[in-house]
């Protein structure tokens, strides 16, 4: 018969599901319920030091304060019940794709998204605007005189790479909101595994004997090997905004971050505390990975991209056109 | 001064209101723009992992992330602000050169007042690709302003 607890934190669709937090919580507690069996069996064995020997039976008040003392267990697993949904990033991502210029983005059930294209105009900015900056031309192509002069060759023939590093910086936040989101739903997907696999090493728990096949994967692993591989692709670490288009263009799917699974660890151990400290290994290494993908979009796409605009900001603004307060000497109308 | 007048100026200043009609589209566009870089302030809570500080919790990301947001939507409103104030001084000089010239002014109302009752000006139309035509991609290239100094430096070398 299959608990409801396993039936819970089984299911294929938690990581993204809006219940995570409370499974993941839920099972913490049977992790803990576990752990306290497992702690007891090794202390009636013998094979717990103690000089005061003498067998703990279920549920008495010694069974109940190694449960108690086992508190930090469930704390331990908060932090991975709290890693937010990546529906949260993935709806960032679609909220900017007008600007951006790419298709409404939705996570799918298996956390594919569907048609993320980088597309160089599209959107508000794209369609609009650059019909908006040629029709401009077109009109004032015959018109004369120094303001009018001025007007195009320092304000007007910008629009297109105005337009062009402005999409870019949004596509840019797209693209990391995107990564962001496939961090996340890697680290879910190895928080459930986790908690699915640290109740089995306890429940499986002779003393004496380990089980060497109950080992864990990591895909956070694998998709901060992914972001950061996208990362390094770009060509001496430019700062410009417009490279970093194609930084992450490969993360199109959070499927895509999610399939690889690095560095298998093994949960199992010969007593107790080798368990807990296995456990524990692979709850720091989730949070480390997730540090760790984090750092690469900061250092790798998000900060440069700052900068950038910072260093160029007269690249992505149009420097204000030379005939606003100019002498009406300045101006000869169009001929037509 | 120009060496038109009447019908002729007032048919060639249109052509500074029309540009004006465009710049005034545009910034539009870049006001739109804007307003939904500037939505994602309400929907970023929560979408990045938190960290413990001593101040509270942050995200690193979110932190970062919301820096190069809120520097967008300030190049935006800069072009939204460029762009509206293009469009008053063109509307400016159209209006000088033709209170200067009563036959280029009552020329000029006429055609604005012509375009005005076309069925559907629509300015914001724009010529969509066929079918046949591939849909344009961004590459991994410069923008334009910084190609020309390494293409400079290759001419030197």
């Amino acid at each position: 018969m299959t608990d409801y607890s396993d039936e819970q934190i089984g299911r294929g669709d938690l990581p993204l599901a809006d219940d995570f937090e409370s499974v993941i919580r839920m099972q913490a507690g049977e992790i803990r319920n576990s752990a306290t069996r497992a702690f007891v069996k090794e202390f009636n064995s013998g094979g717990h030091d103690s000089s005061e020997y003498w067998k703990i039976r279920d549920a008495d008040q010694r069974w109940w304060q190694i449960w108690k003392d086992f508190s930090w267990l469930p704390d331990a697993f908060a932090l991975l019940a709290e890693i937010p949904s990546p529906q949260g990033s993935a709806d960032l991502a679609a909220s900017v794709a007008q600007v951006s210029g790419s298709g409404e983005l939705t996570v799918g059930e298996k956390g594919e998204i569907p048609g993320g294209t980088y597309n160089a105009t599209g959107g508000t900015l794209g369609d609009r605007a650059m019909d908006g900056g040629a029709s401009i031309m077109a009109a004032v192509q015959s018109w004369q005189g120094r303001a009018a002069i001025n007007f195009r060759t320092g304000f007007s023939k910008d629009f297109p790479s105005i337009i062009r590093n402005q999409t870019a910086l949004a596509q840019t936040l797209r693209a990391t909101a995107l990564a962001n989101a496939g961090l996340l739903l890697a680290a879910r997907t190895d928080a459930q595994e986790l908690a699915v696999k640290a109740k089995a090493a306890f429940d499986s728990f002779e003393p004496g004997g380990v089980d060497e096949g109950l080992t864990t994967g990591f895909a956070v692993a694998g998709a901060v090997s992914t972001i950061a591989a996208g990362i390094a692709a770009v060509p001496g670490g430019s700062a410009a905004a417009a490279a970093t288009l194609t930084i992450l263009a490969g993360v199109n799917s959070l499927a895509s971050l999610t399939r690889v699974k690095e560095e298998p660890m093994g949960l199992g151990a010969d007593t107790v505390q080798g368990i807990i400290n296995n456990v524990f290994g692979g709850v720091n290494k989730i949070l480390q990975k997730i540090a760790e993908g984090e750092e690469k979009l900061i250092e790798g796409v998000l900060s440069p991209s700052y900068a950038a605009t910072v260093e160029h900001h007269g690249m992505f603004v149009a420097s204000r056109p030379s005939l606003i307060h100019a002498p009406l000497s300045e101006f000869r109308p169009p001929v037509v | 001064m120009a060496e038109q007048s009447g019908a002729a100026l007032g048919a060639s200043l249109y052509l500074l209101v029309e540009a004006a009609a465009h710049a005034d589209d545009m910034a539009e566009a870049f006001l739109d723009a804007n307003r939904e870089i500037a939505a994602t302030g309400e929907g970023s809570s929560g979408a990045f992992l938190q960290r413990e500080t001593a101040g509270g919790t942050v995200s690193p990301v979110e932190a970062w992330w919301t820096r190069l947001r809120d520097q967008l939507q300030g190049l935006l409103g800069e072009n939204y602000t460029n762009l509206s104030e293009t469009a008053v001084a063109l509307r400016k000089t159209a209006a000088a050169y033709a209170a200067a010239d009563e036959d280029a002014a009552a020329k000029l109302l006429d055609v604005i007042e012509e375009y005005n009752s076309e069925p559907d000006p629509d300015l914001e139309k724009f010529e969509v690709p066929s079918v046949d035509e591939p849909a344009p991609v961004v590459k991994a290239e410069m923008p334009d302003g910084y190609a020309k100094p390494s293409m400079t430096r290759r001419r030197n070398d």
